[in-house]
């Protein structure tokens, strides 16, 4: 494979960048946060900016430490998003199931991903706030196939079904793109965890940072993927032979 | 802003691992405007002795000067004993060194001032650099853009580092005031009660660390009535219509693909060649980014103009040298300009104010078309004032990010870079 046969480790850990895009309210850090602390806050308020996380996820072979770019969806913030997507090897496009202009906005970024973040990037594409809808594990089926029924609390006022978005909206629209896809419940974690795990799964093991524990010389090389012929190569020639500089 | 090969920045962005989450692209071609057409600037002694249109003994002479730029000794020597000369006299009485040639070497000093407010010592110094600097990572160029917009593109790489390496960094609050704490915080005080500073933020939030950085625009500082002498430079950005490919021809045999070019426009230039410097302009300096920088949609490409601004100044400047490079070339049809704008850039004199203990004040960087290595000389010596108590880390030396098996988090000092 690639480099890093060390004998010593137990079990291969990588770290993978996950992005987290979708419009405003969706609940991309309340996905975030039942991920990483299993919790759920209501009101929680918007994201500034971004924020970042991270979550270890085992897999049988290996180690998964998710660095996790929670952006911010408020459209004063649209245009930091090209710097938290670039170098991802993963997004989690997020809309909310009950509001049908988030599904619009979630294809935008899906398309801006394709055409911008780098090729081979895994994108899922969630629709969150599956306990505002009825029934809420009986229809929402997900793609790892079987779905323990969630009680869907009815919080959602009057207790009728606000779904706005049919699970086969997203999944046709999911299957055209090539995307994973999830329906979740941040509140009641409904396959929160498995989003991440289908990501952590789906990343070719190439595309993985695996940790280096030799360092010192690090030549980090082959680690960006389809890197054009016109990208300078700060560590090639025979650069860094003067260190220091005039410094 | 481009980024000579020789740059301090490099090697501390690969030392510090954050270059991975960076792209830099070559920097072309040097051009320099002669009456109505560029010319393009030999880049190497090599070039310059394939060029036909200078004559042989001339070509000699600035041979000569170049080997002495070049070397490290020679050129250090020839600083301490003529450093203060205006560069252009200095070519002149020790080289012979016809005007015409003087111009072009002027331009590669990528001084923003007229020839004889440019000093030997500078003038020396930038060419050194960026003799030295072409081949150092690929044959035939010497300076790097990096790519997507700049050097916000390394700040932002930086603070990301930071929150990955345990960092906590909050956009939208700004310091309100800064306050040593001596003794009075006495109720909850750690081990050996170090000074701590007592930092406002604008939100009202209290917080207290050990020490603050920051440039002026970031730490409350008393304002001085310096109005004067506040330097000024033109800028504008336009988009153009068209790729201009004929400003980037490869640049050598298995180097990268050229992303930018240098314009120069000498002194007076752009009037014909006025030559009296009470009425000439500065150095006009286009610097033309192609779409691959990721700053402009393909098909087109971007070009930001700088100038010192002198007095009088000349608000359509800029764009008078981007039309006269437009029509300078064979593009058909003729490129336009698709958006401009234009603004000025004020650059206070570096003051020595005095801040309070362990509050770091970094220097404002002086709006210039390159970057100096001072920048990142100032924030090693706040770096060393920081970590001196500690075990002094290396400069801007991480382990690989990657590694998880150390532990959660690796204190990695990050300061906050805005």
């Amino acid at each position: 494979m690639v480099d890093s046969g060390n004998a010593s480790a137990p079990k291969p850990s990588s770290s993978v960048k996950l992005v987290l895009l979708g419009e405003a309210a969706v609940g991309k850090s309340s996905l975030v946060l039942r991920f990483v602390n299993n919790a759920f806050q209501e009101n929680k308020e918007p994201t500034i900016g971004a924020a970042f996380l991270t979550q270890k996820t085992a897999l049988p072979t290996r180690t998964i430490k998710f660095e996790i770019w929670d952006t911010a969806g408020q459209e004063r913030f649209a245009s930091l998003a090209p710097m938290y997507y670039r170098n991802a090897q993963s997004a989690l496009v997020v809309y909310d199931l009950t509001k049908p202009t988030s599904l619009i906005k979630a294809k935008h970024w899906v398309a801006e991903l394709q055409r911008q973040a780098s090729p081979g990037i895994v994108i899922a594409l969630v629709g969150n706030k599956l306990d505002l809808t009825k029934g809420a594990g009986g229809e929402a089926a997900a793609l790892p196939a079987e779905e323990e029924g969630v009680e869907g609390e009815g919080e959602g006022e009057g207790d009728g079904d606000a779904r706005k978005i049919t699970t086969q909206e997203g999944r046709s629209y999911a299957e055209e793109e090539g995307l994973l896809f999830f329906e979740t419940s941040a509140k009641s974690g409904v396959n929160v965890q498995e989003v991440f795990t289908a990501i952590a799964n789906a990343i070719p093991e190439t595309q993985m940072k695996t940790s280096r524990q030799g360092a010192g010389g690090g030549a980090g090389g082959g680690t960006q993927a389809a890197l054009g012929s016109d990208r300078v190569n700060l560590t090639g020639g025979k650069g860094e032979a003067k260190e220091g500089c005039a410094c | 802003m481009l980024i000579y090969n020789r740059s301090n920045l490099l090697p501390a962005l690969v030392s510090s691992k954050v270059y991975q989450q960076l792209e830099f692209l070559a920097v072309g071609s040097w051009w320099i405007y002669d009456k109505t057409t560029f010319k393009k600037i030999p880049s190497s002694r090599e070039d310059v002795v394939n060029d036909q249109s200078i004559d042989l003994r001339a070509k000699r002479n600035v041979m000569r000067f170049l080997q002495l730029a070049a070397s490290p000794e020679s050129h250090l020597a020839a600083i301490e004993e003529h450093g203060s000369e205006p560069f252009p006299a200095y070519l002149q009485s020790q080289f012979k060194i016809s005007e015409q040639l003087q111009v072009t070497l002027l331009a590669l000093t990528m001084s923003p001032n007229l020839p004889s407010n440019t000093l030997t010592s500078n003038a020396l110094t930038n060419i050194h650099r960026h003799l030295t600097s072409v081949g150092l990572f690929g044959p035939g160029f010497g300076a790097v853009i990096p790519k997507w917009g700049g050097l916000a593109e390394v700040a932002q790489v930086a603070c990301r580092a930071g929150a990955v390496g345990g960092g906590v960094y909050v956009l939208g609050r700004g310091i309100e005031n800064t306050e040593t704490t001596s003794d009075k915080e006495h109720e909850h005080d750690d081990e050996d009660a170090e000074p701590m500073i007592q930092i406002r933020l604008t939100d009202g939030e209290k917080i207290k660390s050990k020490a603050v950085g920051g440039s002026s625009y970031d730490l409350p500082v008393e304002q001085q009535d310096i109005a004067e002498e506040v330097e000024r430079v033109s800028r504008s950005i336009s988009i153009i219509s068209s790729p201009l490919d004929e400003l980037f021809p490869p640049i050598a045999e298995g180097a990268p693909l050229p992303a930018a070019a240098v314009m120069v426009f000498p002194s007076g230039s752009l009037d014909g060649g006025e030559t009296k410097e009470a009425t000439m302009h500065a150095p006009v300096h286009l610097m033309v980014h192609t779409a691959e920088s990721g700053e402009c949609p393909a098909g087109q490409c971007i070009i930001y103009g700088h100038t010192a601004t002198t007095t009088p100044s000349r608000p359509s400047l800029l764009s008078f040298a981007v039309s006269k490079l437009l029509e300078s070339l064979t593009v058909q049809p003729q490129a336009q300009v698709i958006w401009s704008m234009q603004y000025q850039q004020c650059h206070p004199p570096s003051t020595t104010s005095k801040s309070p203990d362990n509050v770091f004040l970094c220097q404002d960087i002086f709006p210039s078309l390159v970057l100096e290595d001072d920048v990142l000389r100032d924030v090693r010596s706040i770096w060393e004032s920081i970590t001196e108590k500690d075990a002094k880390p290396p400069f801007m030396t991480f382990e690989d990010r990657e590694g998880m098996d150390s532990g959660e988090k690796d204190d990695d000092g990050d300061e906050d870079i805005s």
